[in-house]
């Protein structure tokens, strides 16, 4: 069928007020999470007190003459105040994970069937909106802290930040992907809230939290090479300091895992749907 | 021994309702355990490439990081999972029933609900523990375990102390959760030995919060690597601060007023 001009103008209005609702709910997202300002405070000096125990671990550590892997005192510092900022910023999509089995458990995304609002796209735009709020409280935190420790000197050029942005934005993305494909898990099952933490445990493990990967054992680090996780923390902290050979070559590796897991859950979602039942709803 | 028999009550209660989904009691003790494990082999890594830890070798942080384990299963055991909660009673108004009980209210609300599942970290540090004191093959007397158990019941007291005077903001803000986050970091702190700590650092965590006395001190006494004299220390700590979150606590109740139960 050909477009005639009428139908070309009636489009793009009806795309636009699409963008705007999602914007709308996105917009939503920020105004309720900054009634919570007391419990972004609380949990920024909670991760000072983290980063505090880390930075007199490490110190002691190389004060003995110790080094770990290619990491020297200031980048081994450096990566553990980025886990935490990462931590703080994108690592809410864990929450829409557990808040995604509370609302297939209680009958809540039956709203969402009967109205032109797309659930999981409701979902993002929630991540989004908290996640714009901890960036802008977490970014002058963190700072701060790099200033008060004199590491200042160790912030990338503009080409490697920009690396660590675009890394970061797929490590969001990620994890949005992967803890909402495991929410659906409630479509199934009653105790999906285990595999959630199944999922947080074995993330923590394989993205580069608790050590970095390349502190691993050889055979490991070539496993979770094949894993979406270490694009979770590992890969945009390597980008930041600059450790990463082929960022071309690496951020298709991210891309290809987003578009893998967004075939896998909107899938997982449609087949879940179709056993859903809103009883009473 | 009323209290005792409370507790027992609430116990077996607890364990009733875990249980009551067997694949899913199991499930989530697994994952715990699986956890723990990993944060164990994190240690093992780091001693891939390094000899010692300001004079902690790799046996002395597996006994040490036991002790952590164990100390985080038994308050999950006893404490943590209630005083975790209060701030979800008092928004739901629950916590005014808890007051009108004929039994002390900070006892109650730091009990009644315990985390059965959670305790598999217990376990998993008993054998980091086991293991640990195998490798290092230490000369352990008698006195040394008496004044471990003895440091390590101190050490448990501290942690409560500190958990439910945080969680005291709860009666001023219904944003209280957080206060969950700052003292799980207290308590992870407590995985790295505290003689790391330099400056001010040193003294916030030995004598303004004293964790120093909840893992490191009572490992110490059982490696012999202090004097046996700190397990006096230990007890005055505990004391000290049972004695100012019992202040805190008194205070914070006098102020509560509720909105609604």
């Amino acid at each position: 069928m050909i477009a005639t001009p009428t139908s070309i103008h009636s489009a793009r209005p009806e795309q636009k007020r699409t963008a705007n609702k999602y914007f709308r709910s996105y917009r939503n997202s920020i105004s309720v999470f900054l009634q919570y300002r007391l419990n972004l405070g609380l949990f920024a000096i909670g991760h000072t007190i983290s980063l505090s125990g880390l930075f007199f671990l490490w110190l002691a550590i190389y004060d003995n003459g110790g080094k770990v892997g290619n990491y020297t005192f200031e980048e081994i510092i450096i990566y553990y105040v980025l886990i935490s900022f990462l931590r703080m910023t994108i690592n809410d999509a864990v929450g829409a994970g557990f808040q995604m089995i509370e609302d297939i458990k209680n009958g809540l995304i039956t709203a969402f069937i009967i109205k032109p609002f797309n659930y999981l796209g409701s979902v993002w735009a929630d991540v989004l909106g908290k996640t714009t709020v901890n960036f802008i409280f977490v970014i002058p935190i963190t700072l701060l802290i790099l200033w008060s420790s004199d590491f200042l000197h160790i912030l990338p050029n503009i080409q490697n930040t920009l690396i660590f942005i675009g890394f970061t934005a797929i490590a969001l993305t990620l994890y949005y992907l992967i803890y909402t494909l495991v929410g659906t898990g409630a479509f199934w099952a009653d105790s999906s809230r285990n595999y959630i933490y199944a999922t947080i445990v074995l993330s923590n493990f394989l993205n580069g939290s608790l050590i970095p990967l390349d502190l691993f054992p050889l055979w490991f680090q070539t496993a979770s090479k094949y894993s979406p996780f270490q694009f979770l923390m590992f890969v945009p902290i390597q980008a930041f300091l600059g450790k990463i050979s082929n960022p071309v070559l690496t951020f298709a590796g991210g891309i290809f895992w987003i578009i893998i897991l967004t075939i896998l859950l909107r899938l997982l979602y449609r087949f879940g749907l179709k056993k859903y039942e809103g009883i009473g709803i | 021994m009323r209290y005792l028999r409370i507790y027992w009550a609430l116990l077996k209660t607890n364990t009733i309702t875990s249980t009551m989904y067997r694949a899913n009691f199991f499930v989530g003790t697994l994952i715990t355990a699986l956890e723990t494990l990993a944060a164990f082999y994190t240690i093992k890594i780091i001693f891939n490439h390094v000899t010692g830890i300001n004079h902690w070798s790799y046996p002395d942080m597996l006994v040490l990081s036991g002790a952590f384990f164990i100390a985080n299963g038994i308050s999950w055991f006893t404490f943590r999972a209630g005083v975790d909660q209060i701030d979800q009673l008092i928004n739901k108004g629950d916590f005014d029933s808890l007051l009108t009980k004929p039994i002390s209210s900070q006892f109650l609300v730091s009990i009644y609900r315990l985390d059965v599942e959670d305790s598999a970290r217990g376990l998993v540090g008993l054998v980091v523990l086991w293991y640990g004191l195998k490798l290092g093959n230490y000369d352990i007397s008698m006195l040394q375990i008496l004044l471990f158990i003895l440091a390590f019941i101190a050490g448990e007291i501290i942690l409560y102390s500190i958990q439910i005077s945080l969680k005291t903001i709860s009666f001023k803000s219904i944003q209280g959760w957080a206060t969950n986050n700052i003292f799980f970091r207290f308590q992870e702190l407590n995985q790295y030995p505290m003689d790391i700590y330099r400056g001010f650092a040193r003294v916030l965590y030995t004598a303004l919060i004293p964790l120093l006395f909840v893992t490191t001190v009572p490992v110490k006494i059982l490696l012999g690597k202090d004097s046996l004299w700190l397990a006096v220390g230990s007890i005055v700590a505990a004391i000290w601060c049972l004695v100012i979150s019992r202040m805190i606590w008194k205070f914070a109740v006098k102020h509560y007023s509720s909105a609604s139960s």
